[in-house]
């Protein structure tokens, strides 16, 4: 029997992001995940594709973000594929999740953007980001709890 | 971005009437903000109940505003489902922000 697997191919463009998310979030809820997996993972591919739609591509539509998402040995897999401008493998090395302790007496110094990464840190339960050949491949692992496939 | 807007005394009740505040709708919620602190409100109760989805980026725009109406201004956030609270909750935007489960129950902690 083929593992369940999903292809779902955005555009470049903000609007196009919410797509990938939703669909991703049915899959996964369709294979066992519960409610709160599923949005959590809908988090992280929204997250993962913005950063390809603002930093690969630079904010220009036009071009294909592809996101995959697997389900093997009670891991779901998932792959958020660009082609564009290859972002820095260095940014996984270190936690981002410091970027998450905020002090409530210093807002002016608290950034408003660079979290995705660190949202993504704290709710998945692994990341790899790997660039060859022109292609930009962010993998995140999410292992789920239980596993009861939608009859 | 559509919003709407209720006078409440020295609070004004902005009522998000998105379902999401993601990387897609950030930038207009945020003009439509800045176009009310433009106009000299700087207290706010921003009412999230027809919020289903917020993102880092929808989070980085009510930032912004914060910051935007300063220490003598104040924004309260009221209505958050469980999967937006949750995100306040990871991303410690709930140490920011003081939030309430209705807006009747926010302006009536700040009389």
């Amino acid at each position: 029997m083929l593992p369940p697997k999903m292809t779902v191919v955005v555009e470049s463009r903000l609007e196009c992001v919410p797509l990938a998310g939703t669909m991703v979030r049915a899959f996964c809820h369709a294979f066992g995940a519960s409610d709160v997996e599923s949005e959590q993972v809908e988090v992280c591919i929204m997250e993962a594709v913005n950063n390809c739609v603002v930093h690969a591509y630079q904010s220009e539509p036009g071009h294909a973000v592809e996101v995959i998402a697997a389900l093997q040995d009670g891991e779901f897999r998932f792959e958020v594929c660009d082609q564009g401008k290859p972002g820095n493998p260095e940014m996984l090395r270190r936690s981002r999740r410091h970027l998450l302790d905020l002090d409530p007496t210093s807002i002016d110094m608290m950034p408003e953007r660079g979290r995705g990464l660190a949202i993504i840190e704290s709710i998945m339960d692994g990341m790899e980001y790997v660039t060859s050949e022109g292609k930009n491949r962010f993998l995140m692992i999410k292992r789920i709890t239980c596993q009861s496939p939608e009859s | 971005m559509k919003i709407e807007t209720k006078d409440a005394g020295r609070y004004l009740v902005v009522k998000v009437l998105e379902q999401r505040l993601g990387a897609d709708r950030a930038a207009s919620f945020k003009d439509e903000m800045s176009k009310l602190v433009e106009q000299g409100h700087t207290a706010f109760v921003l009412d999230l109940s027809e919020v289903k989805f917020i993102d880092s980026t929808g989070l980085g725009a009510i930032l912004s505003i914060l910051k935007r109406v300063g220490k003598s201004g104040d924004i309260l956030v009221t209505g958050t489902s469980d999967t937006v609270g949750s995100m306040f909750k990871l991303t410690r935007m709930d140490r920011v922000f003081q939030m309430y489960p209705t807006v009747d129950e926010a302006l009536s902690a700040r009389v």
